[in-house]
């Protein structure tokens, strides 16, 4: 039947929705528009399970799913452990991250790259401020294994390793391999050179440490009259053996008066520590 | 020749090809300028591994869509027949192809290498390693692409050959390292029997995990190998795919 005042694409919308088919596709939308909003008022509420620490993969897995930039998936992966905890709006305590798991993280990552600072610097000054102080050693046996035979590049590390152990652990002996490491390494700061002197006399191993400032004392070239004169400080002050090695320290003075008399420029010292390791920049 | 190479560029710019891909490398460099910056250290390091990556996949998929609905459009429109009616030979024709296709690529991945170089050169020779790899790896995906094209009769066929030969050739080092323990089963046959297969899959496929590596804009490069060892893939894969492709097309029937 045709109405004069229906226009023939009027018509056809009338008669589509006349027809019996595309009224029950319209109602088959209808009640599964509603059950999809049943189930969402049901689930909106179920969210992922959200863990602190994810589960540490295999080494083959990684290396498999970097398909062959390990780099990029390196520093994916770190970025997934910085955040690890305080994702979704939360912010995790450190004393509930299981340390057992980020020690193996950081070792599983650093078989994809061991050069960059980035795990080293996450592990020391952002997990190592955890409420649980047993955990530090997951710390400091990363930073031990992580630096292990590369003292010159690494030596910032391996002497933040041996401030955790002795400061956060109290475990001195154990900053004490780790400082001992640092000794005889040309080209660092003499302050790390001297670390495993210092941790000596915090043991009140006063001839230990005398030892050791006099093996860097035998080479008066390495070091400035600045350097020297906390050298008298520390062998006078705080070990109290002046006398033992006043003799030779006069010596060394008279030396550097002479290269000074001379106008040899003093010995510059790099005290900083290095540019990408994350430390605040020393004062100028 | 120089027509059809014409063609194919203009081609990319009217499937918005390099308008599309560019704004998709914007937008990844954008979203890795942001994860970088949320890094306690490395931020740049960070940025830049990140661009490189998302822009390598993104050039890649890009050039083998493309590659792969050009010439099944080609085929179905009948411009190969109306070419080949002309007096231009069948080697001529695929390496004018290849050669349309490699300078698309090239037009992508040269503002890429200036785009990286804006976000930060932290070792000059790392970088131009990287560069000049990322240029042959597209090129050589180009052949991989077209030797599919030219031998699949479908688009969607080509474009998943490809992406598997591509997903494959970066995996293969790590392929090769897996079976060559010959501790992956238990029993040590089987061991022989994988690390044999493997190395003979090897002969076939390329080694793209020697290309453009993200630790070369950070590191730079270990030593000459890295450079000779991507270099030289690229010299043998790049004219073994156009031979086969070359072999393969003078066979059809039309």
């Amino acid at each position: 039947m045709r109405w004069p005042w229906v226009n023939d694409g009027s018509q056809a919308k009338w008669n589509l929705r006349r027809d019996r088919s595309m009224q029950l596709a319209v109602l088959a939308f209808a009640l599964a528009l509603g059950a999809q909003a049943a189930f969402w008022n049901h689930s909106r509420a179920v969210m992922p399970e959200m863990g602190i620490v994810p589960a540490v993969p295999g080494e083959r897995t990684v290396r498999a799913l970097s398909f062959g930039d390990e780099e990029t998936f390196f520093r994916l992966l770190a970025l997934n452990i910085q955040n690890s905890g305080d994702t979704f709006g939360r912010f995790t305590a450190l004393y509930k991250y299981d340390f057992n798991k980020l020690y193996h993280w950081f070792h599983l990552l650093d078989g994809l790259d061991n050069e960059s600072n980035y795990l080293p610097s996450m592990a020391t000054y952002y997990f190592s401020q955890t409420q649980n102080r047993d955990n530090i050693r997951y710390i400091v046996d990363y930073l031990d294994e992580h630096t292990l035979g590369r003292e010159k590049e690494k030596w910032w590390w391996v002497a933040q390793a041996s401030y955790l152990a002795s400061h956060k652990m109290k475990d001195t002996t154990r900053a004490l391999e780790l400082a001992s490491r640092l000794r005889g390494i040309q080209d660092i700061p003499m302050w790390a050179q001297q670390l495993a002197a210092f941790v000596h006399e915090e043991r009140g191993e006063f001839d230990e440490a005398l030892t050791i400032i006099q093996e860097i004392l035998r080479d008066p070239d390495k070091y400035s009259q600045g350097e020297l004169n906390f050298m008298k400080y520390f062998i006078e002050e705080r070990l109290g053996k002046l006398k033992e090695v006043d003799e030779e320290l006069q010596q060394i003075q008279r030396m550097k008066d002479a290269a000074r008399e001379a106008g040899v420029p003093d010995v510059q010292m790099r005290e900083a520590p290095p540019p990408n390791v994350g430390a605040p920049k020393a004062p100028m | 020749m120089w027509t059809n190479i014409r063609y194919v560029l203009l081609t990319a710019m009217r499937d918005r090809l390099f308008f599309g891909l560019l704004i998709g490398i914007l937008a990844a460099a954008y979203i890795s300028s942001v994860l970088g910056s949320t890094a306690m250290l490395e931020t740049e390091q960070m940025t830049i591994s990140f661009t490189a990556a998302s822009a390598r996949v993104i050039i890649m998929v890009g050039l083998i869509v493309f590659i792969g609905f050009h010439m099944r459009n080609a085929f179905d429109a009948r411009e190969i027949d109306v070419l080949l009616s002309r007096p231009i030979s069948r080697t001529t024709l695929v390496l004018s192809y290849w050669l349309g296709f490699i300078s698309v690529a090239t037009l992508l991945v040269l503002p890429t290498v200036a785009m990286m170089a804006v976000l930060g050169v932290l070792n000059q020779t790392g970088f131009l390693l990287w560069s000049v790899s990322l240029v042959l790896e597209s090129w050589l995906l180009v052949s991989v692409a077209l030797f599919a094209a030219l031998t699949i009769r479908s688009g969607v066929g080509t474009v998943l050959a490809s992406l598997a030969i591509y997903t494959i050739s970066r995996m293969m080092g790590f392929f090769l390292a897996t079976t060559k323990t010959g501790i992956l089963f238990d029993v040590q046959e089987v061991n022989y029997g994988a690390k044999w297969l493997m190395n003979g899959i090897s002969l076939v496929v390329p080694r793209l995990d020697f290309f453009a590596k993200s630790q070369w804009l950070i590191y730079g490069a270990k030593s000459y190998e890295d450079l000779t060892l991507f270099l030289f893939q690229a010299l043998v894969f790049i004219p073994l795919l156009l031979a086969a492709s070359v072999i393969d097309f003078k066979r059809k029937q039309f």
